[in-house]
């Protein structure tokens, strides 16, 4: 059951960043709005792997595996990505942040760095999948062979 | 209350990291970077420190009229003509970034397809 909830959020996480990571597709308005929605995503898949990230942090001097010490670290990028690339985004927005009345200055300041960071993202995520790959397969297979 | 307590722990991370983030980014880039802030009558043009008397709000870049000049966006610059100008035209409302990722997305696929091809071939 549990396996199952999380695939499906994972899923859903997927398919929103996918959007959002392709603004030239859905033009600037969507790109920022299925943001924010990122951001919901982003912050369901953590709650749902909160026990796991305190328990690896605690482990993470005497008992944590090796394989799970770089899981941790590829995941700690992988926020650190994340965040940059939302907080640059928000001080680039032309319609969201417009549409309270602000907007944010250094434009040229943050863009580039939205623009890095959104690669870099990217990247992190595309190894954060294949190091969960395994468990992917696994449990679609399972549900297949299920169903 | 155990989704509680993970929820606010995400948040406070979350909170914490992009304070960290903007704090860092000010700490390097200087006065370019501040909060945002709300569009006025009198504010000054958000995306390149536009000098006209005009609000542009956050809408596209005109034209600049005779006599209308630009400060130079560019952090530490201090040249009295605007670098940018012609990406603040063109650019400043399209998405540029988005087709490298295309890129990286589309190679991606392409390579986890021929992989599988390779696969089920075998």
């Amino acid at each position: 059951m549990k396996t199952t909830r999380d695939l499906i959020v994972d899923a859903i996480a997927l398919l929103i960043y996918l959007v959002a990571a392709n603004p030239a597709i859905t033009g600037l308005p969507i790109h920022e709005w299925v943001s924010i929605g990122v951001l919901v995503a982003m912050l369901v898949h953590m709650v749902l792997h909160w026990d796991w990230t305190l328990d690896a942090v605690r482990r993470l001097r005497s008992r944590l595996q090796a394989a799970s010490k770089w899981n941790l670290a590829i995941d700690v990028a992988l926020f650190i990505a994340f965040m940059t690339c939302f907080v640059s985004g928000v001080m680039v927005s032309r319609h969201v942040l417009v549409l309270f009345g602000y907007f944010g200055p250094g434009y040229f300041v943050w863009n580039p760095i939205h623009s890095i960071s959104a690669v870099v993202l990217l990247a992190l995520l595309m190894l954060h999948t294949v190091v969960h790959w395994k468990w992917i397969v696994t449990a679609v297979r399972r549900r297949a062979v299920r169903a | 209350m155990k989704v509680l307590k993970a929820t606010l722990g995400v948040l406070g991370v979350m909170l914490v990291a992009a304070v960290l983030v903007f704090g860092i980014t000010r700490l390097g880039a200087g006065t370019a970077v501040s909060p945002p802030e709300k569009i006025a009558a009198d504010s000054a043009c958000p995306v390149a420190g536009c000098v006209s008397v005009d609000c542009h709000g956050a809408g596209p870049v005109p034209e600049l009229a005779e006599g209308e000049t630009m400060t130079c966006p560019k952090v530490g610059c201090t040249a009295p003509e605007c670098h940018a100008a012609d990406r603040l035209m063109l650019h400043y409302r399209a998405p540029k970034n988005a087709s490298l990722n295309l890129w990286i997305l589309g190679l991606s696929g392409f390579a986890i397809a021929m992989v599988a091809v390779a696969f089920y071939v075998k």
